[in-house]
Parts: C-alpha cells; structure tokens; sequence
C-alpha cells in the first residue's frame, strides 16, 4: 500500500504533469489553437481531477491559467495582463475547471462506494447461507393461495415436494386449520404475527416459532407472506419438563404436612409453602425475603439460627427439636434442616419441621398425671390399694396401712384381704361395688367401714378402677374418721348456733341482697314488730324496711360483705310494721358455700340511744353549768379578797389602837405607877393585841400564797439551804447545834415559795430542838423509785410529835404544843403544804413524842410541776 | 384661822388621837389639820366648801388614809396629784394595809411615801416621829408652802 503521503505526491504530481503536458501541445500546436489556447488545458484539468481528485483538478486548473498568461498572452513571457479581454478568458477557464475538477472527483468517489457495497453485500449473503443451512430456522414463501413458492430448510422433506403445495397438503387437519388460520389473517390484515405452533411431522410432535410477514407488492397489496418457522421442539419440551417438575414440587410441598421452607445463607426466605403459610396467617408474598428475626421474637430465633449455621457450615442434614412462640402458645418443631444448592452453586438451607405440639403436649400430661398418681401414691395423703376381686390386697401404700393398723409385714404375707375386713352389714354394698366394676370398669366412690386389724372400725370413702388386665383393681381409700368427727362437731355447732338464734337474746335472721329475709327468729321479730306469719307470707323485706337514708350505708356493706365474708358490726334503722323506727346494731356474714346469703345479729340499741340522748343533753348542760360555776367561784375569790383585804385593814385598826393607848396609859401613869398585878394585865393586853397582829398578817400571808402567780427556775438547793440557815442565825445565837447537809439536787420551783419552805421546815427543826443540849439537823434528799419526783427531808433530834396527830400537823392553826412550850400560829406548815402542792408534789411527816421529826417534801422532777409551766 | 403646816387626813379617831400623841413628841402636833373625810380634805386643800374662805398657801405635807369614808385616799391623792397647784405637795400614804396593790396604785399616783401603821405603839410612835420630823422640818417644801417650822431648840 502506498503511503498516505505519496498518495498526495502521486495525485499533485498528476496535475502538475499533465498540465505540462497541456502547455507543451499547445506551445506546439499555438498556431492552431490560436482561439483557443485553453483546449489542451482543459484535458489537463479533466485527467488531473479524474484520477487526483478535486485538490488535483484546481492545481492543475491555477498552473494552466498561469503558464497561458506567460506564454501565450502578450506580453509574452511575463505575467502582466491588461487585456480585459483576456481576464474573462481566464476567469471563464477557472468556472469550467473547478466544475470539471469537481465532477470527476464525484464521479471518482461513486465508483468506489460502489464497489465496496458490492463486497459488502457478497459478504452478507455469504454469512446469511452459512447461518441458515445448519439452523432449525425453516424460511419459506408463499402466495396469496398460501401455495409454497420457496422454501428454505424445509424439515423432513426436500424443497420440490413442497413448491406449489399448501400447508392443507402437507400437514394433518388439525395442525394445517391452527397454521392456515394465522397466515390467513396475516394475508388479511397485512398484520404481521407471531405464534407458537405444534405440528405432528415425521410421527412426532414439533413446535415452532413461527413468524408471518406479509409480502406486499410496490404498490403495497398483499399479495403473499414470508414465514420463517424456528424449531423450539427441544426449549418447549425443556420447558414443560420443568414446568412440571415445579407443578410436583409446589404440590409436593403445599400438601405436606410438615412446614417448608428454603433460605439463603443470610436466613432470608426464599420459599415457604403453604402449611408455614398457615402457621404465620400471612401470604408467601409477605415472608419471602424476611428473616425469622423479622417474624418472630428475637429470643426465639437465636436457636434457630444456631441450627441453621450448623446446617450450613457442615454440610450436613439436621434434625431437631425447635420452639416457636405464637400468640396461642409456644409450638413444638420436629425441624429436619439440610442443605441445598441452587443453580448457580451458591449454599442456602432448606428445611422441613413436623408439628409436635400435640403429641408433645399429650406426652407431657402423661407424664405428669403419671407423675401425680405416683405422687398421690406416694405421698400417703390418701390410701392406695391394688387389689384383686376375690378380696386379696396385693400392694397397698402407707397410708392404706396406717388407716387399718396392718404392717407392711401383714401385707406381705397376704395377710390383708378386704373381703375379711369389710363388716357383714356392708358385704352387700360391695357386692355391688364389684358388680358395677365389672360392668363399668370403675364403680362410684362409696362410704363403708374396715375393720382394723385391733378390732376397731375405721369409716372410709372408697373409689376403684378395673386395670386393663380385668382382674385386679387400683382403689382409692380416704379415711373418714376426721371427717365423720367434723360432722359431728358441725352438728354440735349449728345446735348451739340453733340455740343461740332460738334463746332470743339477740335477733337473728337469714337474709340475701335482693331484700328477702329467709328466716327470723322471734326476737326480730319482736324487734320490727311483725309476726312469724308475716314472715312466712313473704311481706317482711329487709330493703324495704330500710329508710332511704340508710341505703348508701348497706351497699358499702354489702360490698364489704362480699369482699371479707363478714362486715363489722354497724347502726342502721328499721322501719317496724307500725312505721315507727327501731335503732339496732347489725353484724352480717356470708353463710358458707354462698354467695349472696347472709346471716344476720341485730341488736335494739332503743335503750342505749336513750342514754346517749340523755349523756348529749346532760354534756350540752355540762358547760353552762361550768360557767355558773366558774362565775360563783371567781365572785367568791373576789368575795375572800376584799374579806381579807378588810381584815388587813380593819382588823388590825383595833388592835392597834389596843396596842396604843395602852402604851399611852403606862406613860399616863408614870407619875403614878400602877400596881404589879395592873402592870402585868397591861402587858398582857399588850402582848395580846401584838400576837393577834401577828396572826392576822400570817393568815394574810397564807390567804396570798394561793393567789400569787408562780415563777419557777432552777434553783440550787445547796445554795437556798445556806441562805435560810443564815437567816435564822439570830434565833440559835446561843445554841449548839449539829448541821448534817447533804448535797443536794437543783430543782425547778419558785425560789420565793421555796424559801418559804424551807425557812418554815428549818425554824421549826431549830424551835423544836431548843430542849436539846446537843442539837441535830440533817437536811438530805433522795429519789423516788420511779425517778419521777425528788425528795427533801429535814430530820432532827427535836421534841417530835405523835403520829396519831400527824394528819393535823399540815392544817391551818393546828398545834401540837402549847404556845407557851414552842411558839407559833400554827400557820408555817399550812403553808409549806400550800405551797408545795402548788408545785405538784407531797408533804409528809415521821416522829416520835421525844424521838425527833422528819419532813418530807418532794417535788417532780424537771418539766412535771403542775404550774410550772 | 390659823394656818396648819400639816394636812391628817384620817376618819378614825383613835388614830387622830394616837397620831397626835405621836406628833406632840415632836412638838409637832399643835401644826397639824385634822380633816375627817376624803371629800374635806379635798375641800381644804382646794379652799371650798367650808375651807373657801381659809388663808392662802398649801400644807408642807399630807398624812393621808387610805380608807376614807366619801372620797378614799387614793382618789384625794390622785386629785391633788393632778392639779398644777397642788402637785408638789409632799404625800405620806398613812396606812394599816401593806396590801401589794395598795402600794403600787398609791405610788402610780404620785405619792411621796408610805407608812404602814405598825400595831406596836412604840414603833407607831417612831414612824409617826420621824414623818413629822422629816417632813414638817427637814425636807424644804415646794414653793407656795409655808416657811418649814423652825426647829424649838433652834429657836
């Protein structure tokens, strides 16, 4: 192949040569050519174009134009032109040209297209007769008549025995109608169809795929078709086969039993049938492309997927147990999982699973009513017996054993036999009893007795089945004897109970929610006033007896009732027959075995009603009379106080006055004393009015000790002991006394009162010791057993007193000694009695005549005091 | 009428006369006033009644009762304790009762001492001494008062 470049070469080389070659003709030829110097160049442009093409053509049309205008257009040899004339020529030489160069260069490019359509086409038709002669596909032609005009790979038959002929002639009756009627429409409509068709050739049937074309004149009339009819005998019989085994699989699997599924290796379905269909409510649409994690409990699945993968990973068919839940329940699997391929060789699990769950569950209460027979067998609860018709016991658990006081021993030795055991007077009813075990194979559960083996009868309730072998029984033997006791302690029971309701003490009644009183006895019946008639004839009705006021109360009670069985007792009232109302306190319970019936106790609360109106009006009374009280006893305080502020003031005005002018009458009579005898009454007198004041202002003192406000704080006892003691220093100047103080406690009191206390206490242990040459004084506390008070004592060896005066020594001007022995006014004590019960706490005293004293007071300990508070 | 340097105020008459007697050991008693009631007292001290016409000028002190028949002695008190005039009088609540309440409401109102009338004559005597003595010679009364007595050995 020349190269591109020397292609160019070649074709300019042609332009320019040729054009050389027009110049050189005409150069010699000039004389003849004279009017038409361009002849030659022309043939030079045609030739360059014919074979260089259109770039070939122009060149060699510019070089004639140039070499023309050198030669031959004077001036000559040089390319100056001013001729007009000439500059026409040349531009009329340039149109013809480039027109030439141009059609010879189509005309050179319509050839070779030609010629490579032409190698084309011969190709194809080549490849077209390949393809053809060994395919199946069967070509043919044919008229408006249907007649065969050309056939192509004609099946069974050589194309002549064809050409001319119909499909009428050359196919059964069947076939050539179905054929002929397609082609027919196709001729009609000018359609054209395709079908599958099936046709008997050769004694076997074919199918093909036959596609009609019609074939239409210029003039587009049909007036023929073209078949083409491709053998897919072999694909239809792959298909059918394949079809059917599907059809076999699908029906294999819907009407299977068990559940069957397929997954891929991640768990996704991609078959279920239709038992697991049914198992899941939901169409195979719905599950295929889930997982189980998708349809079931994640818990569930864990198991299954265990097994799965174990499937899986070994290969290997599985056969398990599996359980699914479901909102009936959990079932029971028999699940056989195994591997499967699918075509393209990739692993998924497939699996079958059986329903268990009946059997499952019919093993299971098997098993556990096997297990509770044992059990009740073992447990002794009741007796047990095996035993044969004729009267043997041949096994017998415990319980049987302990209920006739027989030993394993006895039984072993065939010793028990029930006919022996069973009392004459019952021989009949277990003649019966093996009469209808017999017949029936069980016989009704029955009371009789046994005779144990010491003599005595135990009651029994015996039930018994035939076993299979029909000649031996399993009985059942409950011991009566609790119960046969009970009955008769429920008999005792409902006797006293009978009693009870018959002794009328309270009332009793049988009654249920709707109203209806079953039963009364006559205390009730006194009660509401009716008769036992009325209550036979229906008209007592408990709901109706009730006041409307009363309704709310009794539905809480009912409603307690049926909650508890019983309601605590409560009041109600009931309207009597002569439509007064009855206050009665009731208490209800369930009866027994019942739910709606009741028994009833009512007590008449007539009487206790009373008395609380009567307690209500006396208490409404009470505070009035309170405040009468409250009112005359404050006037009489008022009353005391102005007495005693009288007397303070009125009483001591005498005695002064007394006092005074008898002063004034021993001055008178200075100048001239008075006799020894008038001296002394006037210090009498005088003495007298003193100690009447004295008197006065203590009983003034004591009358105020009540009234006083208290103060109370802690107060040291050690402290207030010194004080008083101090006090009285003026009074035992000249004594020699003994101080036994021992420590004591602090106290909450009022310091004022309590000195007055103690200074009383000590001044009398002081006076009444004067007599003693060697005085004692202890002073001391203690406390009480339960710590609840503190106790002061105040003990000397003084004169003492007579117990049998104790009780007066506390009392206002109470004395035990004369004035002239100790004085006094019989006031101190009153007051530390006062004083210390207005604390709260207690005076006593202990002595003897000549033996000493001993004081007593206690107080309460911190935060008990009455008023301090 | 001669002007009294001391106002009694005192309804029974063997106090006055005890009173007296007392104040004669002192010399004191020929200066005093006895009037019998709260209401003459009253009278006296603002110059009506029977007193209308009495000299000018306020006793140095009052010994008053306490229980008065008419007028009682806390209601004088409070009277005379309540008039510009009078105020400054010196008061001796004279008393046989050292009731707590009598106390306070006497020296609520004003009053400048008070003596419980002991039933002991020597110790009357004492009290009622040294009220006179003190009040009639010691103390210098408020102006408007007479001029204090001038003592006997002074004089």
């Amino acid at each position: 192949m020349p190269s591109p470049l020397r292609l160019q070469l070649l074709r300019y080389g042609l332009a320019v040569l040729s054009t050389a070659i027009a110049l050189l003709l005409t150069f010699l030829l000039r004389m003849m050519f004279a009017s038409a110097l361009f002849i030659m160049f022309y043939g030079a442009v045609a030739i360059a174009a014919r074979y260089g093409g259109l770039g070939a053509g122009l060149l060699s049309a510019a070089l004639s134009v140039v070499f023309v205008n050198y030669f031959f257009i004077p001036p000559f040899y040089s390319f100056e032109t001013t001729d007009p004339g000439s500059l026409i020529y040349f531009g009329v030489f340039m149109l013809v040209a480039i027109l030439i160069s141009s059609l010879s260069s189509e005309l050179k490019l319509a050839k070779q297209r030609a010629e490579l359509n032409l190698l084309r086409f011969q190709a194809s038709e080549e490849r077209f007769r390949l393809a053809l002669s060994n395919s199946f596909i069967t070509l043919s032609q044919q008229d408006q008549d249907l007649r065969y005009q050309w056939v192509h790979n004609p099946p069974f038959r050589s194309v002549e025995t064809m050409l001319g002929k119909t499909d009428r002639d050359l196919l059964s009756p069947v076939d050539a109608e179905a054929v002929t009627t397609i082609k027919q429409r196709v001729l009609a409509t000018g359609v054209p169809a395709r079908e599958e068709i099936s046709c008997q050739l050769n004694g076997k049937r074919y199918c093909y795929d036959l596609i009609v074309e019609p074939l239409r004149q210029e003039n587009g009339r049909v007036v023929g078709i073209t078949c083409a009819a491709a053998d897919i005998t072999d694909r239809k019989q792959a298909e059918m086969a394949l079809k059917e085994s599907q059809q076999l699989f699908q029906n294999f699997m819907n009407y299977s039993p068990t559940t069957a599924f397929v997954k891929d290796a991640e768990g996704r379905y991609i078959f279920v049938n239709r038992a697991f269909e049914q198992l899941l409510g939901q169409e195979a649409a719905a599950l295929l492309g889930k997982t189980d994690a998708d349809l079931f409990p994640a818990a569930a699945t864990v198991q299954w997927r265990e097994h799965d993968q174990t499937v899986l990973k070994t290969g290997q068919p599985l056969q398990r147990f599996e359980i699914s839940p479901h909102s009936g329940g959990e079932r029971y699997w028999l699940s056989c999982k195994f591997p499967i391929e699918n075509a393209s060789g990739k692993r998924m699990l497939a699996g079958m699973a059986l329903d268990m769950t009946d059997q499952k569950r019919l093993e299971d209460e098997l098993r556990q009513s096997e297990a509770r027979v044992r059990r009740l067998v073992e447990s002794n609860v009741i007796g047990v017996i095996v035993a044969d018709l004729n009267g043997a016991i041949l096994e017998a658990n415990d319980a049987f054993l302990d209920m006739i006081g027989y030993t394993r021993e006895d039984l072993e030795q065939n010793r028990i036999r029930w006919r022996e055991m069973t009392p004459p007077e019952y021989a009949e009813v277990s003649r019966y009893s093996v009469m209808e075990l017999e017949t029936k194979g069980v016989c009704t559960p029955f009371e009789k007795e046994y005779i144990r083996k010491d003599g005595s009868r135990v009651p029994i309730l015996l039930g018994s089945v035939l076993l299979d072998d029909r000649k031996k029984v399993i009985g059942f033997v409950v011991d009566l004897s609790d119960r046969k006791r009970l009955e008769n302690e429920l008999a005792e029971s409902e006797a006293r109970v009978r009693r009870l309701i018959d002794s009328n003490m309270i009332g009793v009644i049988f009654v249920d929610f709707n109203g209806n009183i079953s039963e009364a006895n006559e205390a009730f019946l006194e009660m509401v006033g009716y008769t036992q008639e009325d209550l036979h004839t229906g008209k007592l009705d408990w709901l109706q007896m009730t006041p409307p006021e009363y309704l709310p109360q009794d539905e809480r009670v009912i409603a307690e009732i049926k909650q508890k069985g019983a309601c605590s007792p409560f009041e109600k009232e009931y309207i009597r027959k002569d439509g007064s109302r009855i206050p009665l306190l009731m208490g209800a319970a369930l009866l027994p075995n019942s739910d709606d019936r009741c028994v009833c106790f009512l007590v008449d609360l007539t009487e206790r009603k009373r008395a609380e109106a009567e307690i209500r009006q006396f208490n409404e009374t009470l505070e009035q009379r309170v405040q009468e009280r409250t009112a005359q006893l404050e006037a009489a305080n008022k009353e005391l106080e102005s007495f005693s502020y009288s007397v303070s003031h009125d009483l001591r005005a005498p005695l002064r006055h007394i006092s005074g002018f008898v002063d004034l009458l021993q001055k008178h009579t200075e100048s001239a004393p008075l006799d020894a005898t008038s001296q002394r009454y006037l210090n009498i007198i005088s003495e007298t009015a003193k100690q009447a004041g004295t008197l006065i202002d203590n009983l003034l003192t004591f009358s105020r000790m009540g009234r006083t406000e208290m103060c109370c704080t802690s107060i040291d006892l050690n402290l207030l002991v010194q004080e008083v003691k101090r006090d009285l220093k003026l009074d035992m100047c000249d004594r020699s006394i003994h101080w036994q103080i021992h420590p004591l406690p602090e106290v909450q009191a009022d310091p004022m009162l309590l000195r007055i206390v103690l200074h009383n206490l000590l001044e009398n242990a002081v006076k009444y010791t004067r007599p003693r040459t060697e005085a004692t004084i202890e002073i001391g506390s203690m406390n009480d057993d339960n710590g609840r008070e503190v106790i002061i004592f105040v003990r000397d060896n003084g004169v003492g007193f007579d117990m049998r005066y104790a009780h007066k020594l506390f009392g206002v001007f109470q004395r035990l000694h004369k004035a002239e022995q100790f004085e006094g006014t019989g006031i101190g004590l009153a007051n530390v009695q006062r004083i210390i019960h207005r604390h709260g706490g207690r005076v006593w005293a202990e002595g003897a005549v000549e033996q000493g004293a001993t004081f007593y007071f206690s107080l309460p300990q911190s935060g008990e005091a009455v008023e301090c508070s | 009428m001669q002007l009294k340097r001391i106002l009694l105020v005192e309804d029974n008459a063997n106090d006055i006369e005890l009173i007296l007697a007392a104040l004669a050991e002192s010399n004191l008693a020929n200066e005093v006033v006895v009037v019998r009631d709260g209401e003459e007292a009253l009278d006296y001290l603002f110059r009506r009644g029977i007193y209308r016409l009495r000299m000018e000028g306020n006793p140095i002190a009052v010994l008053l009762d306490l229980k008065l028949p008419k007028v009682d002695g806390l209601e004088v008190l409070a009277q005379l304790k309540s008039d510009p005039g009078l105020k400054l009088i010196p008061v001796v609540m004279l008393t046989s009762s050292c009731e707590e309440q009598d106390l306070f409401k006497s020296y609520n109102l004003g009053t400048n001492a008070y003596v419980v009338k002991p039933v002991d004559f020597h110790e009357f005597v004492d009290a009622i001494k040294e009220l006179g003595l003190f009040w009639a010679l010691v103390n210098q009364p408020p102006p408007g008062s007479l001029p204090p007595i001038v003592p006997a050995s002074q004089s």
